[in-house]
């Protein structure tokens, strides 16, 4: 079988039976873990309200925005990028679609089941220009500092890593350039099936865990009566 | 049977007029690529040439690839070829047959071993011993092996005699294997497609004919003349690709307008051939400009490699019950680590 | 169920003119040149250029038409004309379904397909010597 037969089929099926595995094995796992009691006094009545958290914390607290607001906007920048670049794609829509046919139905022509417009090539490989370029800056700058240096560990790189290299093969197969094109479309499909092994195990599973442990916390401030 | 001296003398002696051979060398280059001066370099050695032998083996195969080739019962431009070489065994072409044409062929073997071209159609079924395809009681694979000893080069025409084509396929029950498996100390032309387009196959003849050797080969051993781009390279619906304007079902609005078959499952991008520059039926159309997407027919196991109608980023496999089966697994196992772990906290609370 | 005439058929073409017919011109001019001074003959093969059907007709208007038109007729239809410049001629050979099989530009004094091949000229020699016998041999 040659390299993208593999990418496609079997490597590509494993991947995406690791990924939903593992993902599912954290969430479960976590979600249904016993919380402590809490004995102390409520200092607030029970509410939702803890639940701002979640929003409030998409953008870094007054004191210390001066400081971390680049940092946040690069991180956006990156992620508003990388969200056009997967879902707008036209492989990619055509992929999407096709997976989740079981759950939406549809049938060949794209008229019935899950389905939703796509960008132009030349708009797309912008984005992911713009996107890896904000990617390699906020490399530059985990590196330059000394702090965040010192704390960056093996999780941190290597999922920098995993993301970036499918946006970079997919920008060199997207323009057939450096190699036959079933060779860089193998090397895309390839990447993209190491970042879907690696997700479950390592730091991007924030995808899904910012949403819930935000909650917690924000419930838990609301409880202690402590500002959000 | 011997050659008839040159390949210059037989044709004269068949009544090919030298004009009608300046035609052919001219429209040779023309189709092979090649700049139009060679047209006169091409008639000079090929006139010269030794007229080959030809032994012409057809094992597990549709007739598609001669039909294919000898489409008219006059010579034409494009089936001259064959005036030029020394057809010395061809199944469905002989006028003999039975113990005489098997006979034929293994004189025309004898009295010209290491030198005959051997031209090879369909694939070779090695399951049962190679009992599922034989001729005159003689196995395919026994034939093959016997008649590559004695030639000069080996052109496999067609996706079956190449790559395995559609014997092959899944679940592949003879056993069907290309000649490029059985035969490896000689060198093997793949000259793919199903068919192959018929100039293709008289180019590489020609190529051989004039030059003598085998025409630079790809990593698959096509020739790369006519199978060194994609069609998605050549083809002339690629400023819709470009632009995004695709045809979303047969017929509708873009598909009449001419648009991109991308989304209909066109396999143009990975596929290796010469159908969006030299075309089918001497350049009349080719499948995308006739609004169907390509197969794929010139690559290996084209039949196993996805649906021809859906788009090539889709999956090759149904995802549904894998993705299901992978999620009700790991919810599974985090709902027994949440177990484990809860039990733990439980006994050391009772601890406490 | 519709026929295959009802279903309507629209083909955009790509049109226009590329701008190729000129750089065209003066590669020819070259190969005239060439013809003139040192007698080399050279030719052009057209399916091998990226030439639109619009280009195709300019070239022709451009190139205009000389005294001679030939027609070939060996396993089908062959043209060969000379254009309006001496030495430039526009050879397009058909099949015998009358399909394209090369078009091409020759510069050159005549083109080689009109001329009658030497081993030929023996033969025809030989079988007009025949047919000459034959007829004395019938008497008048």
């Amino acid at each position: 079988m040659d390299l993208l037969s593999v990418a496609r089929g079997p490597a590509l099926h494993y991947a995406l039976f690791i990924f939903l595995f593992g993902v599912l094995w954290r969430l479960v796992g976590v979600s249904l873990l016993a919380a402590k009691p809490d004995y102390s006094e409520p200092r607030r009545p029970a509410s939702w309200k803890g639940l701002r958290m979640i929003v409030l914390r998409f953008w870094p607290r007054r004191e210390f925005a001066a400081r971390s607001a680049m940092t946040s906007a690069l991180g956006y920048v990156f992620h508003a990028g990388l969200f056009i670049v997967f879902f707008f794609c036209l492989p990619h829509v055509l992929f999407l679609e096709d997976l989740f046919k079981p759950l939406f139905g549809g049938n060949l022509t794209r008229l019935t089941g899950l389905s939703w417009p796509y960008l132009s090539g030349g708009l797309i490989m912008m984005s992911a220009a713009v996107t890896v370029a904000a990617l390699v800056a906020l490399l530059v700058h985990r590196i330059a500092s000394p702090v965040k240096r010192l704390i960056s560990n093996f999780d941190d790189y290597f999922s920098w890593l995993v993301t970036t290299i499918p946006l970079l093969t997919g920008m060199l197969a997207s323009a057939h350039l450096g190699a036959p094109y079933q060779t860089l479309l193998a090397l895309h499909i390839l990447s993209v099936d190491l970042l879907l092994v690696w997700f479950p195990f390592g730091k991007l599973m924030h995808s899904f865990t910012i949403f819930v442990v935000r909650g917690i916390s924000g419930m838990s401030y609301e409880r202690k009566g402590a500002a959000l | 049977m011997d050659p008839q001296g040159t390949v210059g003398e037989a044709l004269r002696h068949q009544g090919v007029s030298r004009r009608s051979f300046l035609k052919f060398c001219a429209a040779m280059a023309s189709m092979m690529g090649l700049p139009p001066d060679a047209a006169a370099a091409i008639a000079e050695s090929l006139a010269k040439a030794r007229r080959p032998s030809v032994i012409w083996l057809p094992f597990q195969e549709c007739t598609g690839c001669t039909e294919s080739l000898t489409r008219s019962n006059s010579p034409t431009v494009e089936s001259m070829i064959f005036n030029m070489i020394s057809l010395d065994y061809h199944e469905t072409l002989f006028a003999a047959a039975g113990e005489a044409a098997e006979a034929a062929r293994e004189k025309a073997i004898k009295e010209n071993f290491g030198r005959y071209l051997l031209l090879v159609d369909g694939s070779i079924p090695t399951g049962l011993d190679g009992a599922y395809s034989c001729i005159g009681g003689v196995s395919n694979v026994q034939m093959l092996q016997e008649a590559a000893k004695g030639a000069a080069a080996i052109v496999a025409i067609g996706t079956c005699a190449a790559f395995g084509g559609l014997p092959k396929a899944n679940p592949n029950p003879t056993g069907a294997v290309p000649v490029s498996a059985l035969v490896t100390d000689r060198p093997v032309i793949n000259v793919s497609g199903c068919p192959p387009i018929p100039v293709v196959i008289t180019g590489v003849l020609a190529h051989y004919l004039t030059f003598g050797s085998v025409p630079e080969l790809d990593a698959l051993g096509r020739p790369k003349a006519f199978y060194g781009d994609t069609i998605h390279d050549r083809c002339y619906r690629r400023p819709f690709y470009d632009q995004g304007k695709f045809a979303k079902t047969f017929d509708d609005e873009g598909a009449r307008s001419g648009w991109c078959l991308y989304e209909l499952g066109c396999k143009g991008p990975v596929t290796y051939n010469a159908c969006a520059t030299v075309k089918w039926n001497d350049g009349t159309s080719f499948p995308i400009e006739s609004g169907h997407g390509c197969l794929g027919c010139s690559e290996p196991d084209f039949w196993d490699k996805g649906d021809f109608y859906k788009a090539l980023p889709t999956g090759t496999w149904s995802a549904g019950r894998t993705l299901a089966v992978a999620a009700a697994a790991g919810a599974a196992v985090g709902a027994a680590a949440a177990a484990v772990s809860r039990r733990r906290q439980a006994a050391i609370a009772k601890e406490k | 169920m519709s026929a295959l005439q009802d279903i309507a058929v629209k083909v955009i073409g790509p049109g226009g003119l590329s701008g190729n017919v000129e750089a065209l011109l003066h590669e020819i001019a070259t190969l005239l040149a060439a013809l003139a001074t040192e007698g080399r003959s050279s030719s052009i093969d057209l399916q091998g250029l990226p030439l639109t059907p619009a280009d195709r007709e300019y070239l022709r208007q451009r190139l205009g038409a000389g005294e001679v038109r030939a027609l070939v007729n060996a396993l089908g239809p062959s043209e060969v004309r000379e254009t309006a410049y001496r030495g430039v001629w526009w050879v397009t050979h058909r099949n015998a379904a009358d399909e394209l099989c090369a078009e091409l530009i020759e510069v050159t004094p005549v083109p080689q397909i009109l001329l009658a091949d030497r081993q030929e000229i023996v033969d025809a020699l030989e079988r007009l010597r025949l047919c000459l016998c034959d007829g004395a041999a019938r008497g008048p």
